[in-house]
């Protein structure tokens, strides 16, 4: 189990720190952003949070020799 | 001897003879409609866990209008409107469901209650064997929520009215429910009907619509079940915990029901069985019940004959179609490119209606093939649904309160 949670931490740390940057992003810099460059900010910013989600869940999977 | 009035005495009928002709029709109406959702839902046509307290408060409500002075016909179940402080204490202490309204349902309450019993019987695993997929089809199967808020707008509805609208798209009752109050108060018990209505309905129409869309061979794809990962509890509450608070941090609005849902996964996985079985059992279904009650109870003649409804019973319809047909196109997108190995049938899961639809995806595929297990995958889909819909509703709301 060790060694899983070894392998997968670049995974949830990665994951977990492109989700808050993608936060920063819609809450902190957006707002700051007139116009067209703030659009393109809120749009990186959810976009960032699913990837990182989405990196997260990555981390989950297995191989089967994980299993055993 | 006084003489008796017994029009008077039985004053059900007495305020129907004395009541503008419409809403004595539309009381008798409402009356037979709710008799007929309690058979409808014992019988197993519509859900029995909404359908039988809503239709026997519909029709205990209707009957039981009287004199509340010499000039005033109402009930003593409950007085939505009473917002002003005096007036709503008077309400507390004469109408004996008041205290349950004011104190759950008009704050949005019961909908995070329900969140914590949907949470509780969500396993989160099913969501990680596939997420981009389960997100994928999840938000296409929004279709309907997204392409509602236009048609409804074109239809002479506010903004919000139409936002609120559209969230039936969701398939998510309480979702609906909590839109509809902070978007369009003066809606949300039509809206909130139509939606347990058409929620009821869809578990019988999403079949045909599977069959009518995908062919036999697709519904009997068979997955791989070796695909499904075992998850460890700690990594379903380190993902449960990191996800809430992303959502909730982007949507401040809609943290309630982020912070009930994961809350219920949690504790579904914490293996605290006394709270799981507590939140899965006597919340989940005690909230279950006084929502439909309530719901039932606020189907007053005069809250129907709204000229509105009718266009709510068509937009409503027209939302869980079109999801309907979104969530299956986005199950045929990931057929194809997937190499023509994953089962089409799972995207109408998407649909959230945790977990109906999931079942309905699985019962349609083993009609197929009786070897095809599509659950596991139409779980994820309709957890992801869920996260989705509170998305949406949360962008709604933010955009438009």
């Amino acid at each position: 189990m060790n060694r899983i949670i070894k392998e997968k931490r670049a995974y949830w740390i990665g994951g977990t720190l492109t989700g808050f940057l993608g936060v920063a992003l819609v809450r902190l810099l957006a707002p700051e952003l007139a116009g067209v460059p703030g659009n393109i900010a809120l749009a990186a910013g959810y976009a960032l949070v699913i990837a990182g989600l989405t990196i997260i869940a990555c981390g989950t999977r297995r191989k089967p020799a994980d299993l055993s | 001897m006084p003489e008796i009035d017994f029009l008077y005495i039985f004053q059900g009928i007495a305020t129907m003879v004395a009541s503008d002709p419409m809403i004595a029709v539309a009381r008798i109406v409402l009356i037979a409609l709710g008799i007929a959702f309690v058979y409808l839902g014992a019988k197993g046509t519509l859900e029995p866990l909404i359908m039988i307290p809503m239709g026997f408060g519909m029709a205990s409500v209707n009957a039981g209008v009287l004199y509340l002075s010499a000039t005033r016909i109402g009930t003593i179940f409950i007085d939505p409107m009473a917002s002003d402080p005096a007036q709503l204490m008077d309400a507390l202490q004469i109408n004996f469901l008041q205290p349950i309204f004011t104190f759950t349902f008009a704050n949005g309450l019961i909908a995070c209650l329900i969140f914590l019993g949907i949470g509780a019987i969500s396993d989160i695993g099913y969501m990680l064997i596939s997420p981009f997929r389960s997100m994928f089809i999840a938000l296409m199967a929004e279709l309907g929520t997204l392409l509602t808020f236009p048609i409804a707008v074109a239809m002479g509805l506010t903004y919000k009215e139409a936002a609120a609208i559209a969230m039936v798209g969701s398939a998510d009752a309480p979702m609906v429910l909590y839109a509809s109050l902070l978007l369009a108060k003066d809606l949300f018990v039509p809206i909130t009907i139509v939606a347990y209505l058409y929620l009821s309905l869809a578990y019988a129409g999403y079949p045909y619509m599977i069959r009518l869309l995908i062919p036999k061979e697709l519904r009997g794809i068979k997955m791989d079940v070796r695909q499904v990962p075992n998850v460890t509890r700690a990594e379903k509450m380190t993902f449960a915990v990191i996800t809430s608070t992303l959502l909730c941090l982007l949507f401040p609005v809609a943290a309630p029901l982020f912070m009930s849902f994961f809350l219920g996964v949690i504790i579904r996985e914490s293996g605290v069985t006394q709270f799981t079985e507590f939140l899965s059992g006597t919340v989940l279904y005690g909230a279950t019940f006084f929502l439909g009650l309530l719901l039932g109870v606020l189907t007053e003649a005069s809250t129907l004959l709204n000229p509105k409804v009718i266009l709510l019973l068509i937009l409503g319809i027209t939302a869980l179609l079109i999801s309907g047909v979104g969530g299956i196109i986005g199950g045929y997108i990931v057929y194809w490119a997937s190499g023509r190995t994953y089962n089409p049938v799972i995207g109408i899961a998407g649909v959230s209606c945790l977990p109906t639809t999931a079942k309905v995806a699985q019962k349609e595929a083993r009609d197929a093939n009786k070897f095809a297990i599509i659950l596991p995958w139409a779980m994820g889909a309709s957890i992801s649904g869920v996260i989705t819909s509170a998305i949406i509703a949360a962008i709604y709301v933010t955009v438009l309160r």
